[in-house]
C-alpha cells in the first residue's frame, strides 16, 4: 500500500531528501539522517498531538517555528533543524522541561537509555536558570503491583494517559488536577491494572514508569538485547529480550507492525520470571529420581520400541514446528502410530481447507477491513494483541465489528451488533448464519444494510440473531476472525463446516479479506502444518487415520494404548474432563512428558524431560495467520536442559529412524522438503520480522488446499442435539472459556500471580434473581455428582439460560467436571 | 499509600497482595450500584442535552456536587456508571474545575473575587473579613480555599469572577453579591447561620436594573442550572 504513495522533494538542513507524500516532517527528516527530537510523537498511539513542542523546526516562508510532528511534508519544502531560532527554542523547551525535573539520573533506572537524557545532552542549554523549588510528590508508588510511578520525574508528556485513553480504550489512567499541580494518576488512588498496562513503561521518555520486576537490576552497558518470539500464546509478539549475565531481566516489544503493532501483553512483558525459576525441572528423570540423558533416552527408547504403535503423543501449543515436526516422526516413522494430535486437533480435511491460502487474512488486513466478524472466541482471552488491533481498526473508523459468541467479550462494547448463542449451539448458530449470507447473496443482496424482515429466515432465535451479523458484514471486504475451539465437541465438524460456507457467501477468498483462526496453543497451526494431526501428515499429507484426543483418552483408558508422549502438554488441567484425563494417564502404561515444571500430568509419567523454556529455544513457529517466525535463544539452558528436537532426534536414531537432522537449520529444511507450501523457506528468508507463507511463490503449489469441494450444507438435522437456540429457565447449560489469566504461566510467575482468577460462574441477572444468589456468593456448580466451588458473577450481557466457568484455573478447574452440558448452580 | 522504597520488603509485599485485579476501576456495572433516582435523571437529562456523551461530563459532576456536597468517590462513580465511563475520566475533569470540590467543603461556598478591580477595592480586606465571621483560615482561603470547622461554610480567594462593575464582590451559594465591605460580610454570615436570605440589598440577581424581580420580591430567581440554589 505504502509503495503506491507518491514521493515528494523537501530539503532539509540542506540536504534533499525524497519521503512519501503525507508524512510528517520528523520522520522525513530521517530519510536525510537529520534528527529531530521529540517526546510526545510516538505514531503508536495514533496521529500527532504537538503538546511537547521539543520538535520545533525553520521552515521557509512560514514566520513562525512549526512542530514538525505534526507538520506534513510538501513538495519543494526547505526546512531547517539548526538555525539559531530552532536552537533557541529547543533549548528553551528542553530548560522548561526540567524544571521540575529531579535530574536523578544516577539513581534512576532509565539512565542511559532515556531520552530526557539524550535531548537534554544533545539539545539542551547545558544549565538552567531556575533557583527556585521543585515539584514534590511522594515517590515512588506503587501504580500497579507491576509498574511503579515516580512523578517528580514525570515531564507530562501524555503518553501513558493516551496510551490508556486511545490504544486500551480502558480510561483509567488520566491527568488529574491543572497548571503546576497537574499529574498522572487514577481514580481515587486506584490501582491501574489492565491486561497491556505494562506498556506505558515502555512508552515513557522518562523514569517516570518504572517495571517493579527491572528496578534497580541492570544498567544499560549492563545487557544485551536479544530479539525472538514470544510463544507464551497465539499472538506471538516479536519480543526483544533485555539479558544480563545469561539471565532475563526484561521483555520489551519488538515492534513488526505486521504481528504485534508495537504493543505487549503483561502476560508477555512480565511473564519471564519462570525463565529461572527454581521450580523448573533440569535433569531428566526416570521412575521420579534424576538421570542422566543417556540412562533417560535409553529408558524410553525401550518402553517405546515395546509399545510400538500402540503409543500416541499429544503436542502442547509451545512446541516450535521443528519439534513438532520430529515427534510427529518419531510415532510415524519410527514407531508406525499415527496417534499424534496437538490440542489444536481440527478434523484434517477441515483443517486443510482452513488453511487454504485464498482464504487466509493477515493481521494487517484487520486494519483495512470494513467489517470484522469475530465468532467463538474472546481475543483478549485467546490472543490478546488482536484485541488491541481491532480497536484499533474501529476507532480509524473502517471497520466495522460483530460479535457472535457464547459469552460476552471484551469487544462487545465496540460493536455494532452482538449475537450471544448458548453454550455449544455454535454449530446451529453458524448454520442459520450461512444459510442467511447464501440467502443474500442469491438475493443479490450483496449489499449490507437489508431491513431483516426482507430475507426469508425460520424465526427461530438464532435465524434472529444470524440476520443481524449478516446485515453488517461486506462481502470480499470481511476478516473472520474465529476460535478454533469452534472445532471442539459433537458439533464442531458442522461448526467449521458452516464457516467455511459463510466465508463462501461472503467472497472471502479475495485480497485483504479472510480468515484467521484462533488457535488454543501458541503454535497451533505450525503444529497442524507439521503434521501433529491425527490423519494428516506434513503439509497436510494423506497419512493414515490415528487416534484424535478422546479416542487417545479412551485408548489409554481401556489399554488400547500402552504410551503416550505428552510435549509440554499437560491434560489433565487444560483440557475437557480433567478426571478422565487423570484416569487415563494412571493406567497408561507409559507416560512420558516433556515439561518445564512439575504439573498433574508430569506427576503421572515415568520419565520426565525437561523442556527449554522459549527464550532458549531456537526454531521457527507458524502465526495464526501463516507468517513463519523465528525463535532465537536468548540465553543458555540451565542445568541439564538440552534442546528438544535433538532429544527426540536421538530418540529417533534410537528407535531406528535416522532422521539425518543435526541442526534447527537441517529441521527447517527437511520441513520445508515436506509441507509443499513451505517449499524452500530457510531461517535466513525468515528474518527478524517473519513471512507469511502464503505471500511466498510456494503458496500457488498447493492449489489443491484451495480448491474446496463445495461441502454439503450443513443442516440442523446433522447436529447432534436438536433442540432450539432458546434456553428454558429451568435447565442452565455449562460453557467453559479460557480466562487470559487461568493458566500455568500466571502460577510460574511470581509477580503475575495476583492476576490469578479465583473460579467465577457468571450468570445473567435475571437467573441470579430465579435462583437467589447474587454477586460474590459462593455457590458450587454441579454436574453429573461432580461439583466446582465458585464465585457468583451477575452480567448483565450474559445470556439466560448459560452459565460460564473458567478452564484451567489452578483450583476449582472447570476441566474437572464431567463433559455435561447442563449443571445446577447450588447454594452451599 | 506509602512510597515503596519507604516499605520493607514485607510491607512491599503485602501491599501488592492488597491490589486486587478488581481494584482497577473500569467502567461500573450501573446495576451494581443504588445510584438516587433524583441524581440519574439530571445526568440522563444532561446527556441528552449534547450531541456528545462527554459534554454531560461537567453537568454530572455539578449534579453530583449538588447532591452529595461535593463529588464523592461514591457520586462520582455513580456519574460515570450512568454515563458509561470510568470514573477516572471523571476525576480528571472534575479536578481540572475550581468549582467542582474533590474533598468535603463548607456547605455555604462563598467565592471572594481578587483580581485587580476587586483587589484595588479591598478585596483581600473582605476574604478576611468572611474568614475571620465564618472561622475559616485566612492563608488557606486564599490558595485552595477553607471549610468553616463547622461545616457551614467555604471561603475562597477566586479569580475574576467577572463582575468588576460591582467590585469588591462575592459569590455566595452561586449568586453574586457586590460592591461589599466588611461588615457585609459578618452579616451575610450571620444570615446564612440563621437560614436566612444573605445581603438582599447588594445581590446582583435581585436588582432591577440587572434584570431581576423586583427587589421586594422574596422567591429566589432560579440560577442558570434551572435550579434553586
Amino acid at each position: 500500500m505504502s509503495a503506491e504513495r507518491s514521493k515528494v522533494t523537501l530539503v532539509v538542513d540542506g540536504v534533499e531528501v525524497t519521503a512519501d507524500d503525507g508524512a510528517m516532517l520528523v520522520d522525513a527528516a530521517k530519510e536525510g539522517d537529520v534528527e529531530i527530537p521529540v517526546f510526545c510523537y510516538e505514531p503508536k498511539l495514533g496521529g500527532p498531538v504537538g503538546a511537547c513542542r521539543m520538535c520545533l523546526v525553520e521552515i521557509e516562508g512560514i514566520p513562525k517555528l512549526q512542530t514538525a510532528c505534526s507538520t506534513p511534508v510538501r513538495d519543494g519544502m526547505v526546512v531547517y533543524t539548526r538555525t539559531d531560532r530552532v536552537i533557541e527554542s529547543q533549548s528553551a523547551v528542553v530548560e522548561f522541561l526540567l524544571v521540575n525535573h529531579p535530574l536523578d539520573c544516577p539513581v534512576c533506572d532509565k539512565g542511559g537509555e532515556c531520552p530526557l537524557q539524550d535531548i537534554a545532552m544533545g539539545w539542551g542549554p547545558g544549565r538552567s536558570r531556575m533557583t527556585e523549588p521543585k515539584r514534590h510528590f511522594r515517590k515512588p508508588m506503587p501504580l500497579s503491583p507491576l509498574v511503579r510511578i515516580d512523578r517528580e520525574r514525570c515531564i507530562l508528556c501524555y503518553r501513558c494517559v493516551r496510551f490508556s485513553q486511545d490504544v486500551a480504550e480502558d480510561e483509567q489512567l488520566q491527568l488529574l488536577e491543572r497548571g503546576a499541580s497537574s499529574h498522572v494518576g487514577t481514580f481515587d488512588d486506584h490501582p491501574y491494572i489492565a491486561p497491556f498496562h505494562g506498556n506505558i513503561i515502555e512508552l515513557c521518555p522518562v523514569g517516570a514508569l518504572t517495571a517493579e520486576a527491572y528496578r534497580f537490576r541492570a544498567r544499560p552497558w549492563d545487557i544485551e538485547d536479544s530479539g525472538s518470539v514470544c510463544t507464551l500464546c497465539p499472538s506471538q509478539c516479536n519480543v526483544m529480550f533485555t539479558v544480563r549475565d545469561e539471565h532475563v531481566q526484561r521483555v520489551l516489544a519488538r515492534d513488526n507492525d505486521d504481528v504485534d503493532a508495537g504493543w505487549l501483553c503483561d502476560k508477555g512483558r512480565f511473564g519471564f520470571q519462570m525463565i529461572t525459576s527454581e521450580e523448573r525441572i533440569v535433569e531428566p528423570r526416570v521412575g521420579g529420581s534424576r538421570a542422566g540423558w543417556e540412562a533417560a533416552l535409553d529408558a524410553v527408547a525401550e518402553r517405546l520400541r515395546s509399545a510400538g504403535e500402540r503409543t500416541a503423543a499429544i503436542v502442547g501449543g509451545q512446541t516450535s514446528n521443528e519439534e513438532g515436526y520430529l515427534i510427529q516422526r518419531l510415532l510415524r516413522g519410527a514407531l508406525g502410530s499415527a496417534n499424534i494430535t496437538s490440542v489444536d486437533e481440527l478434523e484434517a480435511g477441515l483443517a486443510r481447507r482452513l488453511a487454504a491460502p485464498e482464504l487466509g487474512a493477515a493481521v494487517p488486513d484487520l486494519d483495512a477491513a470494513e467489517s470484522i466478524l469475530v465468532v467463538g472466541t474472546d481475543p483478549l482471552n485467546s490472543i490478546p494483541i488482536l484485541d488491541l488491533r481491532i480497536r484499533r481498526a474501529i476507532r480509524q473508523g473502517r471497520a466495522r465489528l460483530v460479535v457472535a459468541s457464547e459469552r460476552p467479550t471484551a469487544l462487545d462494547g465496540g460493536a455494532e451488533e452482538t449475537a450471544r448463542y448458548a453454550p455449544g449451539d455454535a454449530a446451529g448458530f453458524l448454520a442459520a448464519l450461512a444459510a442467511e449470507l447464501g440467502n443474500r447473496r442469491q438475493a443479490g443482496a450483496g449489499t449490507p444494510g437489508r431491513a431483516a424482515d426482507e430475507v426469508p429466515g425460520d424465526g427461530s432465535d438464532w435465524a434472529e440473531g444470524a440476520r443481524r451479523i449478516a446485515g453488517e458484514l461486506r462481502p470480499g471486504k470481511t476478516v473472520i476472525v474465529y476460535g478454533e475451539r469452534l472445532g471442539r465437541g459433537p458439533g464442531g465438524d458442522s461448526a467449521l463446516a458452516s464457516l467455511l460456507e459463510c466465508a463462501r457467501a461472503l467472497d472471502l477468498a479475495t485480497a485483504g479479506a479472510g480468515v484467521i483462526g484462533v488457535p488454543e496453543g501458541a503454535n497451533g497451526r505450525g503444529l497442524r502444518e507439521v503434521g501433529c494431526l491425527p490423519g494428516a501428515g506434513p503439509g497436510f499429507a494423506e497419512a493414515p487415520a490415528g487416534r484424535g484426543l478422546d479416542r487417545i483418552k479412551q485408548g489409554l483408558l481401556d489399554g488400547e494404548l500402552d504410551a503416550v508422549v505428552l510435549v509440554h502438554a499437560d491434560p489433565i488441567r487444560n483440557l475437557p474432563d480433567g478426571p478422565g484425563w487423570a484416569e487415563a494417564l494412571r493406567r497408561a502404561r507409559t507416560v512420558i512428558a516433556v515439561s518445564a515444571f512439575d504439573d498433574a500430568s508430569t506427576e503421572t509419567a515415568d520419565i520426565v524431560f525437561p523442556a527449554e523454556s522459549y527464550a532458549e529455544k531456537e526454531g521457527t513457529v507458524t502465526h495464526p495467520d501463516g507468517r513463519l517466525q523465528r525463535l532465537r535463544p536468548a540465553v543458555p539452558h540451565p542445568g541439564n536442559v538440552h534442546p528438544i528436537w535433538q532429544v527426540l532426534a536421538e530418540l529417533g536414531a534410537r528407535l531406528g529412524h535416522e532422521t539425518g537432522i543435526g541442526s534447527v537449520p537441517e529441521a527447517v529444511a527437511t520441513i520445508a522438503a515436506e509441507v509443499p507450501f513451505y517449499a524452500g523457506i530457510t531461517p535466513e528468508e525468515i528474518g527478524g520480522r517473519g513471512v507469511r507463507w502464503q505471500e511466498r511463490p510456494a503458496a500457488s503449489a498447493v492449489a489443491e488446499l484451495a480448491a474446496v469441494p463445495p461441502e454439503q450444507r450443513t443442516s440442523r438435522t446433522n447436529l447432534d442435539r436438536d433442540d432450539s437456540g432458546t434456553l428454558t429457565a429451568d435447565r442452565l447449560r455449562l460453557g467453559t472459556y479460557p480466562a487470559l489469566w487461568a493458566d500455568e504461566i500466571t502460577d510460574r510467575n511470581v509477580a503475575l500471580r495476583f492476576l490469578a482468577p479465583a473460579q467465577t460462574v457468571e450468570l445473567a441477572p435475571s437467573d441470579g434473581e430465579r435462583l437467589g444468589l447474587a454477586s460474590g456468593d459462593e455457590v458450587e456448580v454441579r454436574s453429573n455428582g461432580t461439583g466446582v466451588r465458585a464465585r457468583v458473577a451477575l452480567n448483565e450481557r450474559m445470556r439466560p439460560g448459560a452459565v460460564f466457568l473458567i478452564e484451567a484455573t489452578a483450583a476449582e478447574n472447570a476441566n474437572a467436571l464431567p463433559a455435561e452440558l447442563n449443571v445446577e448452580v447450588i447454594k452451599p | 499509600m506509602r512510597p515503596t522504597d519507604e516499605l520493607t520488603a514485607a510491607e512491599r509485599r503485602e501491599l501488592i497482595a492488597s491490589m486486587r485485579p478488581e481494584d482497577a476501576e473500569g467502567v461500573p456495572a450501573l446495576g451494581e450500584l443504588d445510584v438516587p433516582a433524583a441524581l440519574r435523571e439530571q445526568i440522563e437529562t444532561a446527556m441528552a442535552r449534547y450531541p456528545q456523551l462527554r459534554s454531560a461530563a461537567i453537568p454530572a459532576l455539578w449534579a453530583v456536587q449538588r447532591h452529595y456536597g461535593w463529588c464523592t468517590p461514591q457520586g462520582v462513580r455513580e456519574a460515570a456508571a450512568v454515563m458509561g465511563v470510568t470514573p477516572a475520566y471523571l476525576e480528571a475533569v472534575a479536578t481540572f474545575y475550581d468549582l467542582i470540590a474533590t474533598s468535603p467543603i463548607g456547605r455555604h461556598r462563598i467565592l471572594v473575587c481578587h483580581n485587580i478591580s476587586c483587589w484595588m477595592n479591598g478585596a483581600d480586606e473582605l476574604l478576611g473579613a468572611f474568614c475571620d465571621a465564618a472561622g475559616a483560615d485566612r492563608d488557606d482561603a486564599d490558595q485552595h480555599g477553607a471549610s468553616s470547622a463547622d461545616g457551614e461554610f467555604f471561603v475562597k480567594g477566586f479569580e475574576c469572577l467577572g463582575a468588576c462593575d460591582i467590585a469588591p464582590m462575592a459569590s455566595i451559594d452561586q449568586r453574586y453579591y457586590g460592591p461589599l465591605e466588611a461588615a457585609d460580610a459578618v452579616a451575610a454570615i450571620e444570615a446564612l447561620r440563621d437560614g436566612e436570605e444573605p445581603l438582599s440589598d447588594k445581590a446582583l440577581a435581585l436588582r432591577p436594573a440587572a434584570g431581576g424581580p423586583d427587589p421586594s420580591a422574596t422567591e429566589r430567581a432560579p440560577d442558570a442550572e434551572g435550579h434553586d440554589a
